[in-house]
């Protein structure tokens, strides 16, 4: 897990392709009435991201910002300006009109309701 | 219940196959577009280092990390960052069905090629970056001798 860089051994590289693409890491839970998505999308402000629900996909594309000013000698580039792209295959019982998403510390959040008809229940006994 | 499961024919690098087989027996969500492993998931968060006449400046991806869980130390010119993703809590009755974010302690260490101005290093944690700017000693800046 320890990593030790000397940063004096890097070597710059000026690539500075914008069209990479990036898929972020997804955690999905489910609870007894919605699925939970979060996607990390760091580096990435609120309006650089867009959220398409569309025949029944939900599409997530975020655009990083721009990193160091381009006046700066790189040493170290792990991270590439990249766009973030993801897309996740809705099934039939997620309420789509009520997708519910919010953006903090990286990490994108959202919320898909269960239809009504697929929500689990308990039935009390008569 | 009932939730459609699809499956795109694709073909992964065996290495993504063994890393992903039990996530994707358990993926009942749907089946991503592109279903390989995130370059994001990994135990060394990733960063990116410049340098100017001035100052380096060091920048972590840390997504989901809180302030409090970040330790940043220089010493010997080495510059420390470490820490903890703390694992993400389920709520009661909830269950995964799919968790591919790092979670657990990280730390990286840099060795900086330049004496700095420990005093005056700076950090700041926005939107899942850490941006920690370290500037450079003063007699170590190249300076332009005036000639009389």
């Amino acid at each position: 897990m320890e990593k030790s860089i000397d940063v004096r051994d890097q070597q710059t590289n000026s690539d500075t392709a914008y069209d990479r693409c990036r898929i972020p890491a997804a955690d999905v839970y489910e609870t007894s009435d919605a699925f939970v998505l979060m996607l990390d999308l760091p580096g990435v402000v609120k309006e650089g991201i867009s959220l398409i629900h569309e025949k029944g996909e939900l599409k997530v594309r975020a655009v990083a910002a721009a990193g160091q000013p381009s006046d700066m000698k790189v040493l170290v580039r792990e991270v590439r300006p990249a766009t973030y792209s993801r897309t996740f295959t809705l099934g039939d019982g997620i309420d789509t009109e009520s997708i519910d998403a919010r953006f903090d510390s990286g990490v994108l959040t959202v919320k898909l309701l269960k239809s009504a008809a697929s929500r689990s229940r308990e039935i009390t006994i008569n | 219940m009932m939730m459609r499961i699809e499956r795109f024919p694709v073909i992964r690098p065996a290495l993504h196959n063994i890393l992903n087989l039990e996530k994707e027996l358990e993926s009942l969500f749907g089946t991503d577009t592109y279903p390989v492993a995130p370059a994001a998931r990994h135990r060394s968060p990733l960063i990116n280092v410049a340098e100017s006449e001035k100052e380096t400046v060091v920048t972590m991806e840390l997504p989901g990390v809180s302030r409090e869980d970040i330790k940043i130390a220089f010493e010997g010119g080495v510059l420390s960052i470490s820490g903890e993703r703390k694992e993400r809590q389920l709520p009661e009755g909830a269950r995964w069905v799919r968790n591919e974010s790092f979670a657990g302690t990280f730390r990286r260490d840099l060795r900086l090629a330049k004496p700095v101005n420990a005093g005056a290093i700076s950090a700041e944690l926005k939107n899942g970056v850490l941006q920690i700017v370290v500037p450079t000693a003063e007699e170590a800046r190249p300076r332009e001798i005036s000639i009389r």
